[in-house]
């Protein structure tokens, strides 16, 4: 029988998962993923589009031998190339590395399916929308979005068997200013409408802020960093309390039940898109607060980090663009909303010019700032925009208050933040 | 409504790696599948579908499905056994000259059929990127270089083991002392970027993406706002040329269009821009053969392949021999470039002082920032000795990526930029 992301339900495919398990010999777990997607380009008015569509079932196969664990990642069509994927894991594990074999006992299936979803519609409106609330700002150089809708199933021989369905879609706008460029974008579920009026809010901020010639930031007045500014930040804390990270820093991992960090800072796994309840590896979420009021609690666990660190499983294993071996990552790193109290004098730094630093390196987090210095609580003059490199850990070890206004950034690693005030960087 | 244009590829990929700590990783991707567009009232509709067995491909005209299966049957499983006993003679001579490697190696096979109607065409792609990045330790202080090669098959791969062992001795000896690297200096300074290094991504940032067709066609490039004007002396000429068969190389693009060089820059003149079709129509122009797609699933967009600067003459010596007080730049990584203004900010991950004419010790790590019309305009002189580059990291556009590149560049010495010190 042919197997298609159109037709094969999750609980129909753990079964399906179990039959080819039971082919071959030894610890061994197989990961399914069934996809339909919808990607929007949008033309340069923002009226024409290039629509892609598709739908596929991707497998993932996991064999271990001895210490060391096969991998093969493949299309499959029939349950025949579950088990031929599993026999192709198998021949790559003597070249594999050496990982934990993954995962106690878990089972939780999908349920019915839901309603079927228009994937195209609200991502088209919410595209045109876009286009019209940001006429004559800026060159709209990119335009896109993508929704998708699915499921995922996870099946192992150490008795693994869970599944569930996910839906989700965003957009993404790039518009260029000759002071740097603005990349943000919403993200929400499949098929509802998504809510632009916030994003064209940024955005119309953004370029505001790049609008004329400015200064450097006034030195000795704490840093206000708005949710767009702060986001990389926030991102590379999430990098920061992955197990894989701590894993390879000895410093972190020895800081965990301690009280690190400013009682203001809540640092959590937030709501993402699509929503889940199970990880890559089948495992239940749990233990969502990384930290809670500046005590360090847990790191985001992945079965191989968790094995190395001899931490509890949390839920956290995700592959990303079809990797075979997953990797322990919080889907939505995000900071909890506190009361804000912002001083009257202050660098308010208001806009994030893109650079192509995806990730922290040696620690730090490069940001391209803009804004306006602020002085008895007016802005009194622009901020032009600066390179700078903010360590994560010192920065959030200083942080001095965290504002109400979260928002959420799908371009940014998923963050979600709110405004932050930290101490002025040391020069 | 014109007759549909179909992609069709297939991909067979084999990565190897190897952590510092010796631990190796292997990952086989293989990709079947393919996209049909039509074009529907100012709207292109792309379909794309997987392929698993030849009954898949029934619904595409017979014409291409012919060739499709042509391909299909054309392309085996990368065999990776020589490929890791290779790896492990070169381990070993890196554990033989007391250095810890690290690599990467991907090898990848393609190939692809497109058709407008019923006329199909076929290309077939094939190439073997390395990357080494040796570390040396001596009284606690640790020191890494990364060299990369490119190779047209895992056969040219495995033949060239000798010269593979003399560059890691090399690069031992270079290591060792870059662990007496001194700081790095700061200010206005004359640099030097070496022929066929990791250096060459300077063009492609910033000659490269602010001269993609889309970029063009919605007025967001600096460079765009000068085509017919010169911006750099006569002899410089960049160029991005998948016709070569250095770096990444194509004879058809992914819409079917034939390959062509695109001369970015001539005789000093901005003069082309990366076309695929869309982007041709809306600038009235004609495709000019660099529509790539990161795979089935994802329209064509312009995208560069081998971005190079032409050779003009000398040869590294003599352009260095010229410099007073400078740096030689092998390695950059890119920061941020503002397409609208060419503003731009690399990190410097691999340089060394010059001075008087002499190259000296390696420097810390730092920054490298200027204008792109600046930098174009500061071009002193290009040397005769081109070489190609390519390696692992891909460029990124949109949310399509990574796509393989590559650079060319002879020696080119350019003044009027500016190095900071990071810390």
């Amino acid at each position: 029988m042919e197997l298609t992301a159109d037709t094969l339900e999750p609980d129909r495919a753990l079964d399906l998962l179990d039959g080819a398990l039971a082919g071959i010999a030894g610890p061994a777990e197989l990961f399914l993923c069934a996809r339909r997607e919808r990607a929007l380009l949008a033309g340069p008015s923002g009226a024409t589009f290039v629509e892609s569509a598709g739908s596929e079932l991707v497998a993932t196969a996991r064999v271990w031998r001895e210490d060391r664990c096969g991998i093969a990642v493949g299309g499959v069509r029939s349950s025949h190339a579950l088990l031929r994927l599993l026999w192709a894991a198998e021949g790559n594990a003597a070249s594999g590395p050496s990982l934990a074999i993954p995962s106690p006992a878990f089972a939780q299936p999908a349920g019915p399916a839901p309603d079927p979803i228009d994937l195209t519609t609200n991502l088209r409106s919410a595209l045109t929308a876009l286009a019209t609330g940001l006429e004559g700002q800026g060159r709209l150089q990119a335009l896109l979005g993508r929704a998708d809708a699915g499921w995922v199933a996870v099946a192992s021989s150490a008795g693994v068997r869970s599944a569930q369905w996910t839906q989700s879609q965003r957009v993404m706008v790039r518009l260029e200013h000759p002071r740097g460029a603005l990349v943000d974008g919403v993200e929400g579920a499949a098929g509802g409408a998504l809510e632009v009026a916030p994003l064209i809010g940024r955005l119309r901020q953004g370029l505001k802020t790049l609008e004329g010639d400015g200064g450097a930031p006034a030195p000795g007045l704490p840093w206000l960093l708005a949710p767009q500014a702060a986001a990389p930040l926030v991102a590379g804390l999430g990098w920061l309390l992955s197990g894989d990270t701590a894993a390879a820093v000895p410093g972190i991992a020895r800081a965990l039940g301690k009280k690190i960090f400013p009682a203001c800072l809540t640092f959590l796994d937030g709501p993402s898109f699509p929503e889940r309840h199970l990880d890559d590896e089948g495992q239940p979420l749990s233990e969502r607060v990384l930290i809670r009021e500046g005590r360090l609690l847990a790191f985001a666990q992945a079965s191989d980090s968790a094995a190395t660190l001899h931490q509890p499983l949390n839920g956290c294993a995700v592959r990303l663009n079809g990797e075979g071996q997953p990797s322990a990552r919080l889907r939505a790193p995000s900071v909890l909303p506190g009361p804000g109290s912002w001083p009257d004098d202050r660098n308010e730094l208001t806009a994030r010019v893109e650079t192509f630093v995806a990730g922290p390196r040696a620690g730090k987090v490069l940001l391209v700032l803009a804004g306006f210095v602020v002085r008895g609580g007016v802005r009194q003059e622009r901020i032009a925009p600066f390179e700078v490199e903010l360590p994560i850990l010192d920065t959030f070890r200083g942080l001095l208050h965290v504002g109400p206004d979260a928002a959420h950034f799908p371009t940014v690693d998923g963050a979600r933040t709110p405004a932050l005030l930290i101490p002025p960087p040391k020069p | 409504m014109g007759p549909p244009r179909v992609f069709f590829e297939v991909r067979e990929l084999a990565e190897l790696s190897q952590r510092r700590a010796g631990e190796r990783t292997l990952r086989r991707t293989s990709e079947r599948g393919y996209a049909v567009e039509t074009a529907r009232e100012g709207d292109l509709d792309a379909r794309w579908s997987t392929v698993a067995q030849e009954t898949d491909l029934e619904p595409l005209p017979a014409e291409v499905r012919g060739v499709a299966q042509q391909a299909l049957l054309a392309v085996q499983p990368i065999a990776v056994e020589p490929l890791e006993d290779a790896l492990n003679t070169l381990s070993a001579h890196a554990q033989a000259l007391g250095a810890q490697l690290q690599l990467g190696l991907r090898e990848t096979e393609q190939r692809v059929v497109c058709a407008v109607g019923s006329t199909a065409r076929a290309d077939h792609r094939r190439d073997l990127v390395l990357e080494l990045k040796l570390t040396v330790t001596r009284e606690g202080k640790s020191a890494s270089l990364q060299r990369e090669r490119a190779y047209l098959n895992g056969e040219a791969f495995t033949a060239a083991g000798p010269a593979l062992r003399t560059l890691l001795e090399e690069m031992q000896g270079l290591a060792t002392r870059r662990l007496e690297a001194v700081a790095a200096p700061s200010g206005p300074l004359t640099i030097v970027l070496p022929p066929g290094s990791d250096a060459g991504v300077f063009f492609h940032e910033v000659c490269g993406h602010p001269l993609e067709g889309d970029v063009v066609a919605r007025g967001a490039s600096y460079l765009a706002q000068r085509l017919g004007q010169r911006v750099a002396e006569p002899f410089v000429e960049v160029r991005d040329d998948p016709t070569l068969g250095a770096g990444v190389s194509f004879t058809l693009d992914d819409e079917g269009t034939p390959a062509s060089p695109a001369r970015l820059i001539t005789g000093g003149e901005v003069r082309d821009a990366l076309l695929d079709s869309s982007a041709a129509a809306q600038l009235g122009r004609a495709p000019n053969g660099h529509a790539r797609r990161v795979s089935f699933r994802h329209p064509a967009l312009p995208r560069m392949s081998h971005t190079l600067l032409a050779p003009h003459q000398g040869t590294f010596e003599e352009l260095v021999r010229g410099v007073s007080r400078g740096l030689l730049v092998r390695a950059l990584t890119p920061r941020h470039v503002n397409l609208l203004s060419g503003d731009f900010s690399f990190f410097i991950v691999e340089g060394q002082l010059i001075e008087d004419g002499q190259v000296g010790p390696f420097v810390t790590p730092c920054l490298l920032r200027g204008n792109g019309l600046t930098a174009l305009a500061g071009i002193e002189a290009v040397g005769a000795d081109l070489a190609a580059f390519h390696g692992l990291k891909g460029c990124g556009k949109l949310d399509h990526g990574p796509l393989p590149v590559s650079f060319g560049n002879p020696t080119v010495r350019i003044s009027g930029l500016t190095v900071d010190a990071w810390s």
